[in-house]
């Protein structure tokens, strides 16, 4: 059967900074030989993890999935994997962009929560307002990728959930 | 009623904010409304709700076990550190035990390794029946932790000379390599 190139991704829930990589290719091909993850933001920055000193992440086959301590806030980015030779030569690839909006999201739920034990918090100057901006930035960023294919566009919309939950005592 | 589950109360929350859009939009014919967020905040709570279950689905699941077997008593001072090399927050000490005077049985030393991993931060939970241990990895992980075995590492109080013709002579319970 033909080697068919093939990955998933997740954001963990658990702890959002990471990534987990899931190689569902099908088929094989003996020539393949290593493999490689190159992590890009929309800036065209590599992203890798700490002490990685390549642009690149070595992603052994025997490992599957793999996961990647690579996020500090929430992320849009393009993830190529490449299957490779002895010599390096590239002989598939596959690349896919993806919205990571985890912290956003558990953000907002906690907002949620917090309204059952501070019911008052949303008396506050414009709350729901804020709440409801907030909101609208996390689906713009998922909608950016997952209709517009755009990284760019949802990084911005992840940039300004992203402040207003670092600067909550603000909105919030 | 039953209550209602987490998925209902989605599809309740999915339902209710076109029906409070057009609750909305009567108010342009039938007067105004009493607010007019109401569909923003439903939607909002609703997809809270929602990203929430995907991440933490409160769902019965099977989570993955390990066991420990002490067979032998050990000795004094002797180390175990148990290792997981855990598929999201890499590999972790769990804890670890000093076999003391008092760990005069398998079963006593495997209680209090069992006592001491049991103060772990990552959420394993651990269990103990007799000279056996078991782990249980945290919520969450599902099966990306099936095939990790945990490592435990003793380590002897000796310093032990790779010389094995030099004299050995004991101080302060260390033995020590006269050179």
């Amino acid at each position: 059967m033909p080697f068919s190139q093939n990955f998933t991704v997740a954001q963990t829930s658990a702890n959002p900074a990471f990534v987990i990589i899931t190689d569902t290719s099908t088929g094989s091909d003996g020539a393949i030989d290593s493999r490689r993850i190159y992590i890009t933001d929309c800036f065209g920055n590599y992203i890798v993890p700490s002490g990685t000193t390549t642009n690149y992440i070595d992603w052994p086959l025997v490992d599957n999935p793999i996961s990647l301590n690579i996020l500090t806030q929430d992320t849009a980015a393009n993830i190529r994997v490449e299957w490779l030779d002895a010599s390096n030569n590239i002989l598939y690839e596959l690349n896919n962009n993806y919205c990571f909006s985890e912290f956003n999201k558990q953000f907002l739920y906690y907002l949620i929560q917090l309204q059952s034990q501070t019911y008052n918090i949303i008396q506050d100057n414009n709350y729901w307002g804020n709440v409801g901006i907030f909101w609208t930035n996390i689906i713009g960023a998922i909608n950016s990728v997952e209709i517009g294919d755009d990284i760019f566009a949802s990084q911005a919309c992840l940039n300004r959930a992203t402040n207003m939950a670092q600067n909550q005592a603000y909105f919030f | 009623m039953a209550q209602l589950s987490i998925p209902d109360i989605i599809d309740l929350g999915d339902i209710s904010t076109p029906l409070a859009l057009n609750y909305q939009a009567d108010g342009s014919l039938f007067g105004p409304r009493k607010t007019y967020t109401a569909a923003t905040t439903i939607a909002t709570v609703t997809d809270a709700l929602r990203w929430n279950w995907a991440g933490f689905p409160d769902i019965t699941e099977v989570r993955a076990t390990a066991t420990i077997s002490i067979d032998t008593i050990g000795d004094e001072g002797q180390t175990i550190t148990v290792y997981i090399n855990d598929p999201i927050q890499g590999n972790i000490s769990l804890g670890t035990y000093t076999i003391s005077a008092s760990d005069t049985t398998i079963d006593l030393t495997a209680a209090n390794l069992a006592a001491e991993l049991a103060l772990n931060s990552y959420g394993y939970v651990i269990t103990n029946v007799n000279n056996v241990i078991t782990i249980e990895a945290p919520e969450g992980l599902g099966a990306l932790i099936n095939g990790i075995s945990p490592n435990c590492v003793i380590t002897d109080v000796y310093f032990i000379s790779t010389e094995l013709d030099e004299v050995i002579i004991t101080q302060n319970n260390l033995n020590l390599i006269t050179q």
